[in-house]
């Protein structure tokens, strides 16, 4: 027998899993379109991002409703904190495909020396996006720790990256350029870093307290 | 930790009716301790034990140990009136006698034996000031109990059982006849009081217990199915049937 | 489609509401006419010399005080014996015995004699009260010769409203509020400070019916009394308990029996002053029943 809190929890959730589908096919169009300098998906992916903001909105909207309303305990409480924290990191996460977007309608380029970072970099991240998201439906503490670690990854190539960033600058005929290639592989970086939250809210889900992830 | 009641493999039957099976508790002193659960699971009969009413049930067979402050309570030299005295008990439904404001306070210590007029006087402003009724009464001492609204009659209850110096206070439900804004002034009277007594509180309501009290037992069809502290206890219960109950997905 | 049947019903609800009404008023107009009948017949008999005067050959020459004298004395000295113990029985019933078997046995025993007869109470009266007091004055080597004495009457009826007041009693303590009882136990009060100051007083009220059914039984009572000794001509005040005696009922029907015209006045002017004392006595209680249960706060 269905309660009256269950069916505002799946209701909210439902918003979420859509909030995620979203963001995770924003990313895959943001790569390729970056590859293909393609200004017309580009222009899709900012549409979309306004999608993801109303999602994000009507999440907190109706979180708010039922914890003021139901007064939720235990894990329906600590679900509605969780999903409220993730549907933040999401709309971030979205915020920075529409940052890769619009470099692209203004005809900024990624130059060849960043280009291996920025795929590798983009790789992981959205191993980590997808993982972590489907994580958060079916927590799995063990996996965890894995796509956390993944984040490392991110971050070795960004300081990579960061050393041979004077060089390019030297070399480069368009400094635009080096700045937006910086840019881009910062925007991922930081990505990867609400990637890793999405991680620690689908723990507080479980647990009702923050882990030490490292 | 001081334990006031140490509650050790306590089963309960009248009748046939097992109406709690191997329950063991302790109750911290100076602590809000609720019991919560379903109609029927036991709660209320496990509260009567504690200061013996169960002694009135009929067809009751108790086995099991109950120690108030190390002393066996069921034990046959025990008194138990004096265990009555030093537990005191609220009502869920207000239950003034039909008495005025003052002899109800005064009835329990003259039962047992205090006859002076001052020393009388004496207590019953004083458990009238702790029940933090006395202001709004204090012109009207001799008028009838029965005058008053449910809320104050709730509160001259729990003066009455405070004349008693009791150490312990078992309340049944006590605001579950009163409306919201009285609800709230005797939840304030609990926190003030857990100063200087141990309460134990039986409620239906899952958010009165979340409120007021440090720890929360849960029971179920007579047993203890999980007892902590009630932070934790509404955030991350450990057993699923206390998370089905509190989060309520019981059917 | 509705309102066809509701008119139907307002009628049916008038109706009865009309029947129900006259059979009220029946009962109440039978009662009228036997009072009006017997005030028309008696009322002028009924003087201060009536009152104060003895029963004498001459019916306008008798008295009814001896009578009424007698069936006071019946009535105060019936309850003055019977409550105490009826009191005791019940409240011992309902408050103090545990085992349930033997508390229902003598309850049930006690509901049967409530329905007992009166006259199987005089019988036994007479068999008992009268045979034994009987041998007690002759032992005693007292002049009395015969049990048949007031103190035989006063017994016969004290045990004939026994279960009247233990029952009533036994309803008065079951409509003390479960509640009050344990807020005093749960206070430390112990069982006889519980029933005295909480249970006692609450019923009190309430045990008065007893005594108001109580009284208006042992007024009315013939037949028991005729048995054990009430007499229907006594020149004298019955105030000695090993004395001859008569109450108010005997002695109206000793006039009844008589063939003189002008003892039937008598009669019924006796009857007149029983029901007065009938009214006097119940009204002074149930007055009382009423302000006590108001003064319940």
């Amino acid at each position: 027998m269905k309660s009256l809190i269950e069916d505002e929890v799946l209701r909210i959730e439902k918003l979420l899993r859509e909030m995620v589908d979203h963001v995770i096919s924003m990313h895959r169009d943001a790569q390729i379109a970056m590859a293909s300098k393609d200004v017309a998906l580009a222009t899709q992916i900012i549409k979309r991002d306004e999608l993801v903001n109303n999602l994000d909105e009507m999440i907190n909207e109706q979180s708010l409703a039922l914890l003021a309303t139901q007064a939720p305990v235990a894990k329906d409480l600590r679900g509605t904190i969780a999903t409220i924290r993730m549907a933040t990191d999401l709309e971030r996460i979205g915020d920075y495909a529409k940052v890769i977007a619009e470099s692209i309608i203004v005809g900024r380029r990624v130059l060849d020396p960043f280009q291996p970072y920025t795929h590798r970099m983009y790789e992981v991240f959205q191993s980590m996006l997808n993982e972590s998201t489907a994580l958060f439906f079916c927590p799995d503490l063990k996996k965890v720790y894995e796509i956390v670690a993944r984040d490392q990854l991110i971050d070795a190539e960004l300081k990579q990256a960061f050393a041979i960033i004077e060089t390019t600058l030297a070399t480069a005929d368009n400094p635009g350029d080096v700045l937006n290639s910086f840019n881009i592989i910062r925007t991922l970086e930081r990505a990867g870093d609400h990637a890793k939250n999405i991680c620690e809210a689908a723990i507080f889900k479980v647990k009702g307290k923050k882990i030490d992830l490292g | 930790m001081d334990y006031v009641y140490e509650i050790g493999n306590l089963n309960l039957r009248y009748y046939q009716i097992q109406a709690l099976r191997q329950v063991s508790l302790n109750i911290g002193k100076n602590q809000v301790t609720a019991l919560i659960g379903p109609s029927g699971c036991g709660k209320t009969s496990l509260l009567r034990t504690l200061n013996r009413l169960s002694d009135f049930i009929p067809g009751i067979h108790i086995e099991g140990l109950i120690k108030l402050n190390g002393e066996d309570i069921f034990a046959d030299k025990t008194d138990v009136i004096d265990i009555r005295r030093r537990v005191g008990m609220v009502f869920q439904k207000p239950n003034p006698f039909p008495m005025s404001i003052f002899d109800n306070v005064a009835y329990g210590p003259r039962c047992h034996g205090i006859k002076n007029k001052k020393m009388l006087n004496d207590i019953v402003v004083e458990s009238l000031r702790r029940a933090a009724l006395y202001d709004e009464v204090k012109d009207r001492l001799n008028r009838s109990a029965l005058e008053l609204s449910g809320g104050q009659q709730q509160r001259l209850c729990i003066a009455r059982a405070l004349a008693m110096k009791p150490e312990v206070l078992l309340m049944d439900e006590p605001t579950s006849a009163l409306d919201p804004i009285a609800t709230a002034k005797i939840e304030e009277l609990i926190k003030e009081l857990k100063k200087d007594y141990t309460i134990v509180i039986v409620t239906h309501s899952m958010q009165q217990a979340a409120r007021i009290s440090d720890i929360t037992a849960f029971f179920l069809m007579g047993e203890l199915i999980e007892v902590g502290p009630t932070k934790e206890f509404f955030a991350t219960p450990s057993d699923p049937r206390t998370e089905n109950y509190i989060t309520g997905r019981f059917g | 489609m509705y309102s066809k049947r509701s008119r139907q019903r307002i009628i049916v609800n008038n109706m009865v509401s009309v029947i129900m009404f006259v059979l009220s008023m029946s009962s109440i107009v039978i009662l009228a006419v036997i009072i009006g009948s017997i005030f028309s017949q008696g009322l002028s008999r009924v003087t201060w010399d009536f009152l104060t005067g003895f029963p004498s050959r001459k019916p306008d020459e008798s008295g009814i005080l001896p009578a009424l004298v007698g069936s006071l004395i019946v009535v105060g000295g019936a309850l003055l014996m019977a409550l105490p113990i009826g009191l005791a029985t019940a409240f011992y019933l309902q408050e103090f015995a545990h085992k349930r078997v033997f508390v229902e046995t003598i309850q049930t025993l006690i509901y049967n004699l409530a329905g007992v007869p009166s006259i199987v109470y005089g019988i036994f009266g007479s068999a008992f009260f009268v045979a034994t007091l009987k041998v007690i004055f002759e032992n005693l080597h007292m002049t009395i010769t015969t049990g048949r004495v007031l103190l035989a009457g006063i017994l016969t009826m004290s045990i004939l409203i026994l279960p009247i007041i233990v029952v009533t009693t036994q309803e008065a303590i079951k409509t003390v509020p479960r509640n009050l009882k344990e807020a005093s136990y749960a206070l430390g009060a112990s069982r006889v400070q519980t029933t005295g100051k909480i249970t006692a007083r609450f019923a009190f009220p309430n045990i008065l019916t007893g005594l108001i059914l109580s009284i208006a039984r042992i007024l009315g009572e013939t037949a028991p009394l005729l048995l054990v000794g009430a007499a229907g001509f006594i020149t004298f005040l019955p105030t000695n308990l090993f004395g001859s005696f008569t109450v108010l009922p005997v002695q109206i029907y000793s006039w009844i029996m008589r063939p003189q015209e002008a003892f039937q006045t008598t009669a019924a002017a006796g009857i007149i002053v029983l029901l007065l004392t009938q009214l006097l006595l119940s009204g002074i209680a149930i007055i009382l029943r009423a302000v006590l249960q108001k003064r319940r706060y």
